[in-house]
């Protein structure tokens, strides 16, 4: 799906690259989770994705298209789709319905088919009955289920989210994983940008970014074998893994077992 | 409780109503017909009558009349001092003199119209939003002003500009709120003194509010970037835009309506 080979980005008129060097591959299919501390790059990672901005150094392929290439931008665009962090700053229309139709509109679809699009988008993310709403009446987590629809009627093959889950609440945060859940069922690739860890739970590979490079990349049980690391990376552990890890220092949990719900539970209920 | 609330300048409320089923190029054109009727108005029988079809159309469209009044608000000001200035700089019989200010028969007759004129082009220009989506709107706009661009006059442009515009009306009030409370509670004072310490005192209100408003703007083509926008060209719409018989009827009788007003005015 993605390829980074050397990538570097430098914003105009700063003195030290946001990237320096990135290689990553991330395959069809894959949840990827991008955490890091602030600054360390992951939204300028983010926004490669998409072709928003173009490496200074390297090259980003998507699909096997070269992002730097103008030609590639559209294809790129309906085939990597984006979520923000602030859902009232990627809401165009004032209707449910209009919004979601707006990145449909923009590729020309027929009038039935984004009709199509639309009903399908919103009762995947659970705004169905909202369709006519105005849009500056919805909640905070309604508002990025919103966002997520629109970013879905595109029907694309990859969902880049930036930090989408940041400034929602609890409920609302629940609510956004379960539709990546669902989505990742489905097959669709997800790249999700966080710094918090309890939502990275689902994630199938995680790369850590630290500094503008990446720091450390592997699986879920690999980053909890790296809890040492966790303060030099800038990161706050769950309370799940702290509470394992406090059981494990007072040898109540076997070292091996993984800080989740269901391995705990086996472990300590059996 | 917020301190701009009630503010519906430009906000669409969705309902099933005649109106709101119009084609929006029909509501467009009718709201001009209907302004430049406002503006030829002069007999109070007229006023009254205008007046009757306001309410009318309130109920018509099943927008509260209520919230038409609300919409108006922000303009108050704006009409009380155009009303203010006839009323003072109108030369005529004298009804009543203060040092360099005087009121004539004149002025009353004409500060009365002037507001009535003001207060009723607001309230039946705000019909048009009210019962319009911002995107409807500027897909009428732009059907409209498509023959200039030939002439290149920015149609797509125009309309886009104008649909986030409206869009965002109702977030930058909460945000302005927003910034006036934090402002509040660090102590500061915007409700005493004159009018310059007063422009002063909303200095610290202001700046983060453009900030805001910049960063937000930037965030927004970000968006739409990332959502393949790139202009009006090879767009396609949800609901294409049709004109039905009932615009037809609805075009006709705001014809019918705007001419019997105006020449019940006439002959009164």
């Amino acid at each position: 799906m993605f390829a980074l080979r050397g990538v570097s980005f430098t914003y105009p008129g700063a003195v030290t690259p946001a990237l320096g060097g990135v290689e990553l591959s991330i395959r069809n299919g894959e949840w990827v989770a991008l955490i890091g501390a602030n600054g360390s790059g992951k939204s300028t990672l983010a926004k490669l994705f998409n072709a928003l901005l173009i490496p200074t150094r390297g090259d980003c392929l998507v699909c096997g298209l070269k992002t730097d290439n103008e030609d590639n931008l559209w294809e790129i665009r309906r085939r990597v789709s984006m979520v923000f962090q602030n859902p009232d700053n990627q809401i165009v229309a004032s209707v449910v319905e209009e919004d979601v139709a707006f990145g449909p509109e923009n590729l020309g679809l027929p009038s039935s088919e984004i009709h199509e699009r639309v009903f399908d988008c919103l009762c995947l993310v659970g705004l169905e009955e909202k369709r006519r709403a105005p849009t500056y009446a919805l909640s905070g987590g309604q508002k990025q289920r919103l966002a997520i629809a629109g970013a879905l009627a595109m029907q694309p093959r990859c969902l880049v989210l930036d930090e989408a889950t940041a400034m929602l609440d609890p409920q609302g945060r629940e609510d956004v994983l379960k539709i990546l859940r669902d989505l990742h069922k489905r097959g669709m690739t997800l790249v999700q940008i966080t710094h918090r860890l309890d939502e990275i739970l689902d994630a199938t590979r995680v790369v850590v970014l630290g500094k503008g490079k990446i720091a450390w990349a592997g699986d879920l049980a690999g980053l909890f074998a790296m809890r040492d690391c966790f303060n030099e990376w800038g990161l706050e552990m769950p309370p799940l893994v702290r509470f394992s890890r406090k059981l494990q220092e007072r040898n109540l949990l076997p070292k091996a077992c993984l800080p989740f719900v269901k391995e705990l539970l086996e472990n300590l209920c059996p | 409780m917020k301190f701009l609330n009630h503010l519906t300048l430009g906000q669409y409320i969705p309902a099933d109503s005649p109106v709101h089923r119009l084609d929006p190029r029909c509501k467009i054109l009718s709201v001009v017909l209907l302004l430049a009727g406002i503006f030829m108005m002069k007999h109070p029988v007229a006023f009254i009558a205008w007046g009757i079809f306001l309410l009318f159309l309130s109920r018509f469209s099943r927008i509260p009349f209520r919230v038409v009044i609300q919409g108006a608000r922000p303009v108050i000001i704006l009409v009380l001092f155009t009303a203010g200035i006839h009323l003072f700089l109108t030369r005529g019989i004298t009804l009543w003199e203060w040092g360099p200010l005087s009121v004539t028969k004149e002025g009353v007759g004409m500060a009365f119209r002037m507001g009535l004129r003001l207060s009723f082009l607001v309230l039946f220009a705000g019909f048009l939003t009210l019962t319009t989506s911002p995107m409807e709107l500027s897909d009428g706009l732009e059907s409209l002003f498509r023959p200039f661009q030939r002439f290149g006059f920015p149609a797509h442009e125009m309309a886009m500009m104008m649909t986030i515009a409206l869009r965002f009306i109702p977030t930058l009030f909460d945000e302005t709120d927003r910034i006036l409370r934090a402002q509040l509670a660090r102590g500061a004072d915007l409700d005493h003194g004159g009018i310059l310490r007063r422009m002063k005192a909303f200095i610290p209100v202001l700046v983060p509010l453009f900030v805001i408003v910049f960063q937000r703007a930037e965030d927004l083509a970000q968006a739409m970037e990332a959502r393949c926008y790139r202009g009006g060209t090879g767009r396609s719409r949800m609901n294409p835009l049709r004109w039905k018989r009932t615009d037809t009827f609805a075009m006709a009788g705001t014809l019918v309506i705007v001419a019997i007003f105006v020449l019940m005015d006439l002959g009164a």
